[in-house]
């Protein structure tokens, strides 16, 4: 039988836990506690780590009461901690960002579920791996049903119908601009093509059109202001 | 997201009321069994118009004492650990624990069923459905079951697919409980079997839901 691999390493893991558990029962049952209390093993307290700990707890504890400049300590410095997590699974940096953004909007929805008795890493390393699973999901679901592709596909027959949107004044700009585009003279319909269009400086503009920068600024000027007349709806007119 | 970090972090901080901790989870099991536990009795007791003194009677059997200790250790544990799970960080091999007393319970139940089977022969026995005692079975249920939810809904939910798990085994075992005490016993195995089939199916359609949240949700 062919099952998913997400479950197949859940099912590995699982089955490991228990065996480690009935294990720990057999021989050792006094560390059952410490078992099923153990953080998760990435999170493990090191003795370096321990006075940081305390004074995060001590900062998330006054966070609880309202203290707002030690809620600001704690939310900054985490923040290395939970980036850590988050690209562990998120190599886009934009995204990750995001990720970390929302992580810290479920640590502050979240923050009665802290008990300041208890290690405060593996709690907010849960919180962290949990949005990005939940963020790789929706990411992993997006990829299923969407894909980006360089050119368009074919909508139908016709050429018209077919072309692209840098190609089509149409498409660009509507058609109410096309017209009033059209109605210009000639040197204020080459300036405004050239210089907003095709984003050409003016100096590249005078180059191509053969006028000088002067008139391409006062053709651009007229231009603009006719524009303006043509295309503010009649009734603010 | 346009917003840049620390100025999320600002916003965060300048909202900040402050907040009730979320008591111990063995608390919180100890309050969920105080005021589900009676209830669903009580509920029991009504809809199969019964007094607690016959129901007891009928735990003079020492199997039976047996049953109802797997399945009220059942409950605790599964409860333990579904309120383990609205907290993060907190005991996450803590749905280890069921599993012993679950085990003990099902093979009461099995062997429950296969002296049944024996007694009354293959043309009686039926695994359908006994309509007529589905009332008792919701009666005793849902006590539990909703206040687990009320529960679970105001911690977080860091491994939603085992704690609601749990949450449905702890559930569905306090409701037996009750059953255990007032339905008439000789259909309990059958009743018992016919919940745990309720509550794996619970447990699937909770699950699809989380999928098709998340679905709705991307």
């Amino acid at each position: 039988m062919c099952l998913p691999p997400l479950f197949r390493s859940r099912a590995r893991l699982g089955y490991k836990a228990f065996q480690l558990f009935l294990k720990r029962a057999i021989l050792r049952p006094k560390q059952i506690k410490t078992f099923l209390e153990e953080p998760l093993a990435a999170m493990n307290e090191k003795p370096d780590n321990t006075e940081q700990d305390r004074q995060w707890s001590a900062w998330m504890a006054a966070a609880q009461d309202g203290d707002r400049t030690a809620y600001q300590n704690l939310l900054q410095a985490v923040l290395p901690l939970i980036r850590t997590i988050v690209s562990k699974k998120i190599q886009d940096p934009d995204k990750a960002e995001d990720i970390l953004q929302e992580v810290l909007i479920s640590v502050h929805k979240n923050r009665h579920t802290y008990d300041p008795e208890l290690p405060i890493k593996p709690w907010l390393a849960t919180i962290a791996q949990r949005r990005t699973i939940d963020a790789l999901r929706k990411i992993y679901r997006r990829g299923e049903r969407e894909a980006l592709v360089d050119e368009y596909p074919e909508t139908f027959m016709a050429d018209d119908t077919n072309k692209s949107p840098e190609d089509d004044l149409v498409f660009a700009m509507g058609d109410e601009l096309k017209r009033a585009l059209d109605s210009l003279p000639a040197g204020q319909r080459t300036a405004v093509e050239l210089l907003k269009l095709h984003e050409m400086s003016l100096n590249e503009a005078s180059e191509a059109s053969g006028m000088s920068v002067a008139a391409l600024k006062v053709a651009m000027h007229r231009a603009l202001k006719s524009l303006r007349t043509q295309m503010v709806p009649k009734s603010e007119l | 997201m346009n917003m840049s970090t620390n100025d999320l972090i600002a916003n965060l901080s300048d909202d900040l009321p402050p907040v009730k901790r979320l008591p111990h989870p063995a608390k919180r099991l100890a309050m969920w069994v105080v005021v589900a536990l009676p209830v669903s009795c009580l509920m029991g007791a009504l809809v199969e118009q019964q007094y607690l003194a016959l129901a007891l009677e009928r735990l003079t059997e020492a199997r039976s004492v047996l049953e109802l200790v797997a399945i009220l250790a059942t409950a605790l544990t599964a409860g333990y650990a579904a309120l383990c799970g609205t907290q993060p960080g907190r005991a996450p091999n803590a749905w280890m624990l069921p599993i012993i007393p679950f085990i003990a319970w099902l093979a009461m139940v099995g062997e429950s069923c296969f002296s049944l089977f024996q007694q009354i022969g293959p043309d009686q026995f039926s695994f359908a459905p006994h309509w007529t005692c589905y009332p008792s079975v919701v009666a005793t249920g849902a006590a539990p079951a909703l206040i687990m939810v009320i529960l679970l809904k105001r911690g977080m939910l860091a491994t939603p697919t085992i704690t609601v798990g749990m949450a449905v085994l702890a559930a569905s075992a306090l409701g037996a409980v009750g059953l255990r005490l007032f339905h008439p016993p000789d259909a309990t195995p059958l009743l018992l079997m016919w919940q745990l089939i309720a509550t794996l199916t619970l447990y699937g359609a909770t699950s699809l839901g989380s999928v098709f949240r998340d679905h709705w949700a991307s």
